[in-house]
C-alpha cells in the first residue's frame, strides 16, 4: 500500500512528468529512438568495410613513434587523462629522457635527437626555414624535412631516415612506451594499452562477414540496437537525471511540513525509505522500458523473417541502465536526508560531468569498473561491436553489480539517518546552521 | 573549480581553450542565477520580507546585478589564470563565456520564478546545456559550443537573449506578487 502510494505521488509529481519530456527530448536528439532506416546488411565482396585496430607491432611501431617523434620535436603532446584534452609540455630533463627513448627505439644517437627538438631544429639545418615535415616512404621509414624555401640538394643532406630499430622488440617497445607516458601522467596514446590505437588497419571481408554473423547469432540483431539505446540512455539520462526527481520527492514532506507527523508513524524507518526508493525507482525505469522499447521496434520492420530477440530490450534495462539509475536515486535520497539540502545534484552532477568526459578513448575504458555509464558506442557501420561486448561481458557485470551493491548501502544509511532523525538524535546540518547562527548572534551583541 | 582537474587549461591555443570556457565554466551561470529567488519561496521567510518597506523586485534586481558581476569577476579571472598558464584566451572568448552563462542562468531563473521550486529550475538549463551535445548545431543562434569553430555570433543572441530573460522572470516575479 505504502508502495502505491508513493509511486502515484511520484508519477504524478511535475518533476516526473518533466523528468519523461527530458529523457524523450534527449535520447532523441542522440537519434537513439528512432533506428529505422540505419539496417545492418551481409557484406557484399569488394565494398568498403570500414578499419579496425589490431595489435599489429609492423603497424603500430612506426605509426607510433611517427607521432611520438613529431610531438617530441614540438614538446606539445596531447593526453587524455580523463577523456579530455590536455596538452603536456616536458621541462628539459624530461625531453632528454625521451630523446633517450627515441634513440633507443631507433638506433640514433641520443643527442643529435635532442638537438633537432624547438629552437635548436633552425641552428641544425642551416638554410632550411619553417615548420618541419614528416613524410613517410610507407616502409615503415619516415624522415623528417623542412617545409619552406628548401632545395633538393639541402633536402638530401638533412634528411634523417627514421625507424624502428631491427632488432627491436615488441615487448621492449611497448616498456618504452609506457615509460614515455609515466612521464607524460599518464592517459597518452603511448600507454602500453592504448598503443593498438596506432594499428589502424582496414577490415576484410572475412572479418566483416564474421562481425555480422555474430550480430545475428549472439545478439539476434535487436540486442545491438538495445545497447546503443542504453548507451545513451546511461550516460546522458539515468545516470544523473534521476537524482532531481529523488531530491524533489524527499524534500515533499519536509515542504508540505509533514515530516514530524511521519516520524511518529509507526511504520519502520527502512519500510519507510525503501518503499520510497522503489517507487522512484519503477518510476524512472517505466520511462527507460517503454523508451527502449519505441526504439527497438523501430527496426523489428526492417528484419521482417529473421529471428530477432524482443526481449532483448528488457534485459539491457534491468541490466545496464538500472543500476545507474539506482546509485543517482540512491545517492539523491541519501544526501538530501543527511543534509536537508540539494547539494546531491552537485554530487551527482559533478560525478556525471567527469564520467561522462572520460569519453570512450578505449574499450578498456568504457567497461572499467568505476564507471557510472559503461559506454559501448558503436552503431551498425562498426557491426555494433558484438565481440568487444562479449569479451568485457564479465567487466560490465562487475561494474554493475558494485554500482547496484553501493545503491543498496545508500540505502540503508538513507534509512539509518532517518531513524536517527525521527528519535532526535539527529537532525540535518541544524548544528551546523546553528553554530553559524551563535557566532552572528555574538557579534551582533558585541556590536550593541 | 574542478576544471583544471579534470580538463588541462596549460598550453592550449584558441579552438582548445574554448572547450573549457564553454563546456566547464559556462555552468557556473546555472549555479549562481537559479537561486536568486530560493530563499523567499519558503513560506515564513516570504511572510517576514514582502511586508517591508524596500520592495523585493529591488532586492531581486540588486542580487541579479551583483552576481552578474560576481560572475564576470570570476571569469576574468579564469581567463587571467588560463593566460598564466600559456593558454591563447582572447578578451572576445571570455566575453563569449559570459553570455553562455547569462543565458544558462537566466533559463534557471524563468524556470525558478515559474515553478517555485529551485530543484526543478536547475533540470531546464542542465537539460538545455545537455542538448548541446546531441542536438548541436540544429541550435542555431542559440548553439553554446560555438566558439570551438571561431564563430561569435551566437553569442549575441545568447547574452541578449540571457539579458531579456532574466528580466523576464523578474518581471513575472512582480506580477505573482501583484495578484497574490
Amino acid at each position: 500500500m505504502l508502495f502505491l502510494h508513493e509511486l502515484k505521488k511520484t508519477i504524478f509529481s511535475i518533476s516526473y512528468i518533466l523528468f519523461v519530456i527530458i529523457a524523450v527530448l534527449a535520447i532523441f536528439s542522440q537519434g537513439a529512438l528512432n533506428f529505422s532506416g540505419d539496417k545492418i546488411s551481409k557484406p557484399v565482396i569488394g565494398e568498403d568495410y570500414g578499419t579496425k585496430n589490431e595489435d599489429l607491432p609492423e603497424t603500430v611501431m612506426p605509426a607510433a613513434l611517427q607521432s611520438l617523434y613529431a610531438e617530441f620535436v614540438e614538446n606539445n603532446y596531447t593526453c587524455y587523462p580523463i577523456g579530455s584534452i590536455k596538452n603536456v609540455k616536458l621541462n628539459d630533463d624530461e625531453q632528454m629522457r625521451i630523446a633517450e627513448i627515441i634513440a633507443d627505439i631507433t638506433g640514433m644517437n641520443t643527442d643529435e635527437i635532442y638537438h633537432i627538438q624547438g629552437s635548436s631544429y633552425d641552428i641544425s639545418l642551416e638554410g632550411v626555414s619553417g615548420d618541419i615535415n614528416l613524410q613517410s616512404d610507407g616502409n615503415g621509414v619516415f624522415f623528417i624535412l623542412g617545409n619552406e624555401n628548401e632545395n633538393e640538394k639541402t633536402i638530401q643532406e638533412e634528411r634523417i631516415d627514421f625507424s624502428v630499430r631491427e632488432d627491436m622488440s615488441y615487448t621492449e617497445f611497448k616498456e618504452l612506451m609506457q615509460e614515455v607516458d609515466d612521464i607524460l601522467g599518464g592517459g597518452s596514446n603511448y600507454a602500453a594499452e592504448s598503443l593498438i590505437g596506432f594499428g589502424t588497419v582496414p577490415r576484410t571481408y572475412e572479418e566483416a562477414d564474421a562481425a555480422y554473423e555474430l550480430v545475428k547469432s549472439s545478439d539476434k540483431i535487436t540486442g545491438g540496437y538495445a545497447r546503443l539505446f542504453s548507451d545513451y540512455a546511461v550516460a546522458i539520462v539515468f545516470s544523473f537525471f534521476p537524482v532531481f526527481l529523488a531530491i524533489i520527492i524527499s524534500t515533499k514532506d519536509r515542504y508540505a511540513k509533514m515530516s514530524e507527523l511521519i516520524y511518529t508513524r509507526k511504520a519502520a524507518g527502512i519500510k519507510i525509505v525503501l518503499m520510497r526508493y522503489l517507487a522512484i525507482l519503477t518510476a524512472v525505469m517505466l520511462t527507460a522500458v517503454i523508451l527502449s522499447y519505441i526504439s527497438s521496434a523501430t527496426v523489428w520492420s526492417m528484419y521482417t523473417g529473421m529471428e530477432l530477440d524482443y526481449f532483448v530490450p528488457l534485459a539491457y534495462d534491468f541490466g545496464w541502465i538500472m543500476p545507474s539509475a539506482m546509485t543517482a536515486v540512491a545517492v539523491g535520497m541519501f544526501l538530501t536526508e543527511l543534509t536537508n539540502t540539494p547539494v546531491a545534484i552537485a554530487v551527482q552532477g559533478i560525478w556525471w560531468f567527469i564520467d561522462m568526459n572520460m569519453g570512450m578513448e578505449s574499450v578498456s575504458a568504457s567497461y572499467s569498473l568505476l564507471r557510472l555509464a559503461p559506454r559501448h558506442n558503436a552503431g551498425t557501420d562498426a557491426y555494433f561491436r558484438t565481440q568487444d561486448f562479449i569479451d568485457n561481458f564479465s567487466n560490465l557485470l562487475a561494474n554493475r553489480l558494485l554500482f547496484a551493491g553501493l545503491s543498496v548501502i545508500l540505502v540503508i544509511g538513507t534509512a539509518i539517518v532517518f531513524e536517527a532523525k525521527r528519535k532526535g538524535k539527529f537532525n540535518g546540518n541544524e548544528k551546523i546552521k546553528r553554530a553559524f547562527a551563535n557566532i552572528r548572534n555574538c557579534q551582533n551583541q558585541s556590536q550593541a | 573549480m574542478v576544471t583544471p582537474i579534470i580538463f588541462g587549461i596549460a598550453n592550449l591555443n584558441q579552438t582548445e581553450s574554448a572547450i573549457p570556457l564553454e563546456m566547464f565554466v559556462s555552468l557556473l551561470g546555472i549555479v549562481l542565477f537559479t537561486p536568486i529567488f530560493q530563499p523567499e519561496q519558503k513560506s515564513e521567510i516570504a511572510d517576514v520580507v514582502f511586508p517591508k518597506c524596500v520592495s523585493m523586485n529591488v532586492i531581486y534586481l540588486i542580487r541579479a546585478i551583483y552576481t552578474f558581476f560576481f560572475l564576470i569577476a570570476f571569469i576574468a579571472l579564469f581567463g587571467v589564470f588560463m593566460r598564466l598558464q600559456k593558454s591563447d584566451v582572447t578578451f572576445l572568448m571570455l566575453i563569449g563565456t559570459v553570455a553562455n552563462a547569462v543565458f544558462l542562468g537566466s533559463l534557471g531563473m524563468l524556470a525558478a520564478v515559474l515553478t517555485d521550486n529551485t530543484i526543478v529550475a536547475y533540470m531546464i538549463p542542465m537539460v538545455y546545456y545537455m542538448l548541446n551535445y546531441g542536438a548541436g548545431r540544429k541550435l542555431g543562434n542559440f548553439y553554446l559550443f560555438s566558439m570551438r569553430t571561431h564563430n561569435y555570433q551566437p553569442k549575441i543572441w545568447l547574452l541578449t537573449t540571457g539579458m531579456i530573460l532574466i528580466f523576464l522572470s523578474l518581471l513575472i516575479e512582480r506580477l505573482k506578487k501583484k495578484m497574490k
